[in-house]
């Protein structure tokens, strides 16, 4: 404050100096060496006055007091500190006894007084602005978190949707099953009540590991199972060890069931699907590999691989990925991997 | 017309400043008549650097002047004020018309070149830190207007957010209620195979309708 004020001042005190140079009939009568002594007689006089008024400034700025209090506090500083200096400056060169004293010092506090306020206002206007700027920028922060809220929830209520056409054609299946093989419909029911329950902490959002994941996708496969038979093998190859590992809600499923829609349910002899997963370099793999029609047959929008991709984004950033590539001889081999000891949000 | 009258006012004050400097020094004259001498130079040259700025600010519309082109602005408008001004009062006015300016109130010899000179740098000054005053003022509007937005928006969000959570919740009853009904169903295909038929056949028509209308 001090610094800061003590630099203000000494450039009005110099700016308003220049003054000096501003007498057209100093250059016809003065040599240069009396203009220039001339001049630092006049800085002389006015460091003291400025000296004056930033120290009752100074002061001023120190009163807590709400504005509009604070504001006149300052100018009355102003008009104060400019009196006593110019009044200092009559000691140093006294006034011609036809002058009346008051007058004068009235009249130089007064221009004091006009070039401190204006420049006051601007100051005040100037740290209104970078409060507002700084005060929407903090808006604009508060906006971007509640715009990656509002992405999360999107997503809930995404995941909280079940896919209508599998459940409908699970449903009707169960109906005719129960009217010709019984013992069918019951377990084809039991499958599909296993995946729901399942499902339903997922679709809540909450936390899951990779062996409940694997149990989702299970219960979801062996529901298809029963409706395509013979076309729909599976196989799940996941090593004990990485099974208590968190994984991201209905990820597996959403690849096992891009697996049965797109790669096998396209071909009349269906395919295989196979489940595995490892750990590499501090990531969880979990692969999913279909023998069905391949890349090429895929069809759809693919908005639900779009939907993992951002989802895995959202929760690893870089660390996550999702990689699809062709199997050989044929269907396509989906990557998710993520970090292995990853604690979730 | 906006940027006339800031100039009068600050011509207006200038002069008020000046007056109130030279009043004790000239105590014979009457006080009417100096502050007429006084105010006319100062009022004029406020008016013609207003009016120079307006320009200035109507050219580069619609974006702000940039600071040095306000710098150039004010110094372009005091030369051409205090010049174009002063030399109307004393070579047409004053020398033509008689009419008394400052300096005759003096009883010093007129020199128009330090009258100039003298005027120009006091405009400057007061000119330059009006300007500041007006450039942070505008740059104030601005920035509150850019708050006003960035918090519309953000309310905005945060109703969509709140909306969002609401349908979340709502979606979360569907699989619910599906999981109740659905282990109703398979303790009662155990006991009573044709009530569980009707109410999967039901349950099915909900459930197209309930997609239906999605």
């Amino acid at each position: 404050m001090l610094w800061r004020g003590g630099l203000i001042a000494a450039a009005v005190v110099v700016v308003l100096s220049t003054q000096f140079f501003f007498q057209a009939q100093l250059y016809d009568v003065w040599p240069w060496e009396d203009i220039l002594g001339g001049w630092l007689d006049y800085l002389l006089d006015l460091a003291i006055v400025g000296a004056c008024v930033l120290a009752l400034a100074i002061g001023a700025l120190q009163v807590r007091v709400r504005p509009p209090s604070s504001h006149l506090l300052f100018l009355g500083a102003i008009a104060l500190g400019a009196l006593g200096g110019e009044a200092l400056l009559l000691l140093r060169a006294p006034l011609p006894p036809d002058v009346s004293a008051a007058g004068m010092l009235a009249a130089k506090a007064a221009r004091w007084l006009a070039f401190g306020a204006i420049a006051y206002a601007a100051w005040v206007y100037h740290r209104r602005a970078a409060q507002a700027a700084r005060e929407a920028h903090q808006s604009e922060l508060q906006r971007v978190q509640l715009e990656r809220q509002l992405t999360e929830a999107r997503l809930q209520v995404l995941r909280a949707q079940i896919e209508p056409h599998f459940l409908f054609n699970t449903l009707a299946n169960v109906h005719r099953l129960y009217q010709t093989e019984r013992a069918l419909g019951r377990a084809m029911l039991r499958d599909f009540v296993a995946y729901l329950r399942g499902a339903l902490p997922q679709m809540r959002g909450e936390e899951t590991t990779l062996g409940q994941e694997l149990e989702l996708a299970r219960a979801y496969l062996g529901v298809l199972q029963v409706r395509m038979g013979e076309r729909l093998r599976f196989r799940l190859d996941v090593p004990e060890e990485v099974r208590a590992l968190p994984f991201p809600p209905l990820a597996l499923s959403t690849l096992a069931e891009n697996a049965v829609k797109h790669g096998l349910n396209p071909l009349p002899e269906g395919g295989s699907i196979e489940i595995a997963a490892r750990l590499e370099g501090g990531q969880l793999k979990v692969e999913v590999a279909d023998s069905g029609a391949g890349l090429r047959h895929s069809g759809g929008s693919g908005s639900g691989l779009a939907n993992l991709r951002s989802r895995l984004a959202a929760l690893y950033g870089e660390a996550g990925s999702l990689d699809i590539r062709a199997n050989s001889p044929r269907g396509i081999r989906a990557t998710i991997a993520v970090p292995a000891r990853a604690a979730q949000p | 017309m906006k940027y006339a009258g800031h100039g009068l006012a600050l011509g207006a004050l200038i002069g008020l400043l000046e007056f109130a400097y030279y009043y004790p020094l000239v105590p014979a004259t009457g006080a009417a008549s100096l502050l007429g001498s006084i105010l006319l130079p100062w009022c004029g040259e406020g008016v013609l650097l207003g009016l120079t700025l307006a320009f200035f600010e109507r050219r580069a519309a619609p974006r702000p002047l940039r600071p040095a082109e306000l710098a150039a602005a004010v110094v372009i408008g005091v030369a051409l004020g205090v010049l174009a001004w002063q030399s109307f009062l004393q070579f047409v006015l004053r020398a033509h018309f008689g009419l008394w300016l400052l300096r005759d109130h003096m009883g010093q010899p007129v020199d128009p070149a330090s009258i100039m000179l003298y005027n120009a740098w006091l405009m400057l000054i007061f000119g330059g830190l009006a300007v500041a005053l007006h450039g942070a003022r505008q740059r104030h509007a601005r920035m509150l207007a850019t708050l006003r937005g960035a918090e519309l928006e953000r309310e905005a969000s945060a109703r969509r957010l709140a909306e969002t959570r609401l349908a979340a919740l709502q979606a979360r009853i569907a699989p619910d209620f599906l999981f109740q009904t659905l282990a109703r169903l398979e303790t009662l295909y155990e006991a009573d195979p044709p009530a569980a038929d009707r109410l999967l056949e039901d349950l099915i028509a909900f459930l197209r309708r309930a997609v239906e209308e999605r």
